[in-house]
């Protein structure tokens, strides 16, 4: 597990005042990142640590399953081609677990395939948002703060 | 350094957005990528010579994501024709492929090195 350190500069400061609620919540607010490129998964880590976020790192699909079984998340972060077990496999078995406990963790895909046809895929498995690679801080953080808000 | 002006290998200023604003974790993981590129790439060249295309397919991929990262347009584009290739299992002119990667590589750290010592003076 890794904890994050978040430094604040005075104008995130302002922000955060303002937004406190929202600050409270995430604090509290568990992700997983399923990424196997290392280089992407750094980059992913920095920009949700420097938000406060507390992240779990999973190196594959079939990481990221015993993970969650073990201590489901608030959301998942889940890259769609990796090896071992896939982002999509990965999905559909997760969500198969939860019928059995009427839970749904958000999962959001982050994939290089920019095709309607693999987004389909991403929504047939089970996973409800989606994200392009590379992937845009601002996006990504968008993304993860309107699943808070929900 | 202005040889370069029309074909630069890196799109700094998208690689600098995606790490938030932050120029030394950028080198920090640009120096990560360029350590790690020959490894990688023999990798590569063994999967094109055993024409094992899942293989290349997988191996392109991620490589295209490191390179899409950092903002390293040629790579990028000649990783996907890679990736491609594999996808398709089709490894016709993959071999020229891994030549022209080396040679944008190649240009990709002469371009900064030469920054970093315009930098320095």
């Amino acid at each position: 597990m890794l904890t994050l350190h978040p430094t604040k500069k005075s104008a995130e400061q302002t922000q955060l005042i303002t937004k406190h609620s929202l600050h409270e919540s995430l604090l509290h607010f568990r992700i997983l990142l399923a990424e196997d490129n290392e280089i992407n998964q750094k980059l992913v880590l920095r920009l949700l640590e420097k938000k406060g976020y507390r992240v779990t790192v999973a190196n594959n699909g079939q990481e990221a399953l015993s993970i969650w079984e073990k201590d489901p998340v608030d959301l998942i972060l889940m890259d769609v081609q990796m090896p071992k077990m896939d982002g999509l496999e990965t999905t559909m078995a997760i969500r198969k677990k939860e019928e059995k406990t009427g839970k749904h963790v958000p999962i959001i895909a982050m994939t290089a395939h920019a095709m309607q046809e693999d987004k389909g895929k991403c929504f047939e498995a089970g996973m409800n948002e989606y994200l392009t690679k590379p992937i845009s801080p601002k996006e990504l953080i968008d993304i993860i703060e309107s699943k808070i808000n929900e | 350094m202005n040889n370069f002006i029309g074909s630069i290998p890196i799109d700094l200023a998208s690689a600098l957005e995606r790490t938030g604003g932050e120029m030394d974790f950028l080198e920090e993981l640009i120096e990560m990528f360029i350590g790690d590129f020959d490894e990688k790439y023999s990798a590569l060249k063994d999967a094109v010579n055993q024409k094992d295309a899942v293989q290349v397919r997988e191996l392109a991929h991620s490589l295209k994501g490191s390179s899409a990262s950092l903002g390293f347009t040629a790579l990028q584009k000649t990783f996907f024709q890679l990736e491609t290739a594999g996808r398709d299992n089709n490894l016709f002119d993959a071999e020229k492929k891994l030549d022209l990667l080396l040679s944008q590589f190649n240009e990709l750290k002469t371009y900064l090195e030469n920054r970093n010592k315009t930098e320095q003076d």
